[in-house]
């Protein structure tokens, strides 16, 4: 062949040279891809609930409720990592209402409330040795 | 009735009032108001089971039941655990002093349960190393005393050595120690004893370790998982083995179209066992022991099925330019817009802790990152470019960002190895630090091609080919024949004279080895059939994924090196140069060009020798005005 196009410029005549600028992008990369059933796999043991009886409904629609807790003990709770803004906040329902009269009774007369400082991601003592 | 003098019982249902009712309600707690108020809700579900301990004369089965309910309350709902751990070793203690005057079955079996809780489901929770090795410990000694049980009761004391075995597993597995526990993996499943159900579960949950990090799984292990059947595992159990086959057969770049049969004879028949519930199974080990299992991806069948579309698109993913099977295209949209619809619909019909729900809604947001990922490689493939990833703090971004950084560069003509060196010195996981290597490799090995830095450059190339090749046997890849092609490929052009300016030094032995690897991998995909071929190829094995640019440089070796007859190398190359005029590399369209002007003016085909000099011309043109 006398000549052929390009033949006096760089751009480069043999195959490994003309692979510099194409990744190898057909080795399509899986690592992450398991992560979708591996991290959610938990067993637990289930208990039987049968050392109590059920009371009758007119027990529970008594109104007479006691103070479970006279101490006020305090919990840390977990605050939930994904944001929960999916649901329309609009329907602010309260989740309390449909309590049994007994329960909600119960409920005020223990006169307790969680508040905002009392849900959290971590305890500031699990920040050392977390994994 | 006096109000001070309510019955133990109607506390206890009062406990369970307020936990139902603040799980009925997970899906309307969408800020801090709701919040406050679910958590007031458990809080009364505590406190209600605290009172019943505190103030009731309590049968040693009643106080099981609260103290165990208790626990698991604080566990899922509170960081609480300290107080959680005090409630279950007196709990442990009362069995123990109960279990003298009356040595039950059932107090045993409580025992094992609260041993369960504090050995597996706390240190679980707490999630520390610290924990993780007390409970290593303990869960020792239990073992132990299992051994100096002599065979009384025998039967029901294997099983439990057995739960204890895994759990001791599955605690070496949280602590890294991945060789204890692939080796306790596999001492389990040789002396496990229990239901065939059990020993099911036990081979999945073997299986999918060893997938998780991407370790060989043994032919024996391969068999175990085969013999699962859905009369042994029951219908979920069995969904769950048809997800790790299929696994299998994407990280081995196979086809999937068997697999993909499976399901969809096992939905036709059993769909309606896989109905929207919590996600969960109840496995049973032996008499009167179970385990729930929850694994809602898999045991769901809306979430099953936006699995399998997602593992399609990544098994079709290197399909793309294909009109044909580009079923990546119209699959992954899908999942993103399924996966955004289950969160939305997630929790509507379910009863479970908030906690539950947040990790569902994490593993929605993983599927969607997954999805996204794979579409921006898509764009990659059909286009050249790659976007960088979104810095945040998630798993794929952790995993990837650096990656998609340099091959973004290199996709853009930057040929600085800087990216690449980064990942490979750095502790990242197999995969990605191999695909790292890859693409230095071919970096440096094509500076040795000009002659720059030639004895370093060389040096480190074969520094990084060894690197690839430890990779590569301590991984579940030197099973996936993409790689083992790649590999062969690279070698040869690094290593011959009509590919490398520069070739480096390598020994007659290794050359016929490579180039016999070769020839395997071309007789099984090359372009151009001859007529007599395929009956003694065709098995499969070595047949790789239609990827454009696997082909174009298996063909070109292949029909450079291999091909005697001029017809056929002419149209090997034809074939290749279209192929190339895909990819939009202009450096790989020209070289493939030259290689096919060179054969049509070789043939004398006077026609082609003209048209491929005016487009090689083109290349030349649009690569100069770059």
């Amino acid at each position: 062949m006398s000549s052929f196009p390009g033949e006096n410029t760089d751009i480069p005549k043999r195959l490994l040279e003309a692979l510099e600028s194409q990744p190898l992008n057909h080795l399509i990369p899986k690592a992450g891809l398991f992560d979708i059933i591996g991290t959610t796999v938990r067993a637990s043991m289930p208990s039987d609930r049968s050392a109590f009886s059920t009371p009758l409904q007119e027990v529970l629609n008594q109104s007479r409720g006691i103070n479970l807790d006279p101490r006020k003990s305090k919990y840390v709770f977990r605050r939930p990592k994904n944001n929960i803004t999916m649901a329309q906040s609009s329907s602010t329902k309260k989740i309390i209402e449909d309590l049994s009269p007994l329960a909600k009774e119960c409920l005020a007369a223990t006169g307790c409330e969680v508040n905002h400082e009392d849900i959290k991601f971590r305890l500031e003592s699990q920040e050392n040795h977390n994994l | 009735m006096s109000t001070s003098k309510l019955p133990a019982d109607v506390i206890y249902h009062l406990a369970h009032e307020y936990e139902n009712q603040a799980y009925t309600n997970v899906c309307h707690v969408a800020g801090e108001a709701e919040l406050k108020q679910y958590y007031t809700l458990i809080m009364m579900a505590i406190k209600a089971l605290e009172y019943i301990k505190g103030h009731y004369p309590l049968s040693m089965e009643q106080d099981f039941q609260v103290t165990v309910e208790l626990v698991i309350l604080l566990m899922k709902e509170t960081h609480n655990l300290d107080l959680a751990e005090s409630y279950l070793s007196s709990l442990r203690e009362r069995l123990k002093n109960h279990r003298f005057t009356a040595a039950t079955e059932l107090l045993f079996k409580e025992s094992m349960h609260c041993e369960f809780l504090s050995l597996y489901e706390l240190p679980l929770r707490r999630n520390s190393k610290f924990h993780y090795q007390i409970a290593l410990k303990n869960c020792d000694k239990l073992l132990q005393s299992f051994e100096d049980v002599v065979d009384a009761a025998k039967g029901n004391y294997e099983v439990w050595k057995s739960v204890f075995a895994f759990v001791h597993v599955n605690l070496n597995a949280k602590l890294g120690k991945r060789s204890r526990a692939i080796a306790g993996f596999e001492k389990l499943s040789s002396e496990i004893s229990g239901s065939s159900q059990w020993q099911a579960f036990v081979t999945l949950c073997h299986v999918s370790y060893l997938l998780s990090y991407r370790k060989t799984i043994h032919i024996s292990i391969l068999e175990n998982l085969q013999g699962i059947t859905i009369d042994i595992a029951g219908p979920k159990l069995y969904c769950w083995t048809m997800v790790l086959q299929l696994f299998i057969q994407v990280y081995e770049d196979k086809n999937i179209t068997s697999n993909l049969n499976q399901f969809k004879h096992f939905f036709s028949q059993h769909k309606t066992s896989l109905l929207d519930d919590d996600g969960s199974c109840t496995v049973e080990l032996g008499k009167g022991i179970n385990l729930k299992v929850s694994l809602p991806p898999i045991f769901r069948y809306r979430d099953l099925k936006n699995v399998l579309l997602l593992l399609q698109s990544v098994s079709f993913l290197v399909n793309c330019h294909d009109k044909k099977a580009n079923f990546s295209t119209s699959f992954l949209p899908k999942v993103c817009s399924a996966t955004r619809k289950l969160i939305e619909s997630s929790s509507d019909s379910c009863h479970w802790s908030l906690s539950d729900h947040d990790d569902e809604l994490g593993s929605y947001y993983h599927i969607l990152d997954c999805a996204e990922f794979y579409q921006n490689w898509e764009t990659f493939l059909l286009t050249q470019r790659l976007k960088p990833l979104e810095k945040n703090n998630n798993r794929i971004s952790k995993l990837y960002s650096a990656l998609v950084e340099a091959m973004g560069e290199q996709a853009k003509g930057n040929v600085s190895t800087e990216g690449y060196d980064k990942i490979i010195k750095s502790k990242v996981v197999n995969e990605v630090k191999l695909i790292a290597l890859v693409n230095c490799f071919v970096l440096k090995a094509s500076e040795v091609s000009k002659g720059i830095g030639k004895e370093d450059n060389m040096a480190y190339c074969n520094s990084l080919w060894t690197q690839m090749e430890n990779i590569l046997r301590e991984t579940d890849l030197w099973k996936n024949q993409m790689w083992g092609c790649t590999m062969t490929l690279l070698w040869l052009v690094s290593h011959l004279e009509p590919f490398t300016s520069n070739p480096m030094p390598s020994t007659d032995e290794e050359k016929s080895q490579y180039l016999g690897l070769l020839r395997n991998y071309y007789n099984v995909n090359k372009i151009v059939k001859d007529e007599m071929q395929d009956a003694t190829y065709d098995n499969g094995a070595l047949k790789l994924k239609r990827s454009i640019l696997l082909q174009i440089l298996l063909n070109y070796l292949g029909g450079r090196l291999l091909e005697q007859d001029l017809t056929i190398i002419c149209q090997v190359s034809g074939i290749c140069f279209r192929l190339a005029r895909q990819q939009s590399s202009l450096n790989l369209q020209y070289v493939i060009g030259i290689w096919h002007l060179l054969n049509s003016t070789v043939a004398m085909n006077n026609k082609e020798v003209t048209i491929m000099r005016s487009k090689l011309s083109g290349i030349v043109k649009d690569i100069v005005s770059k």
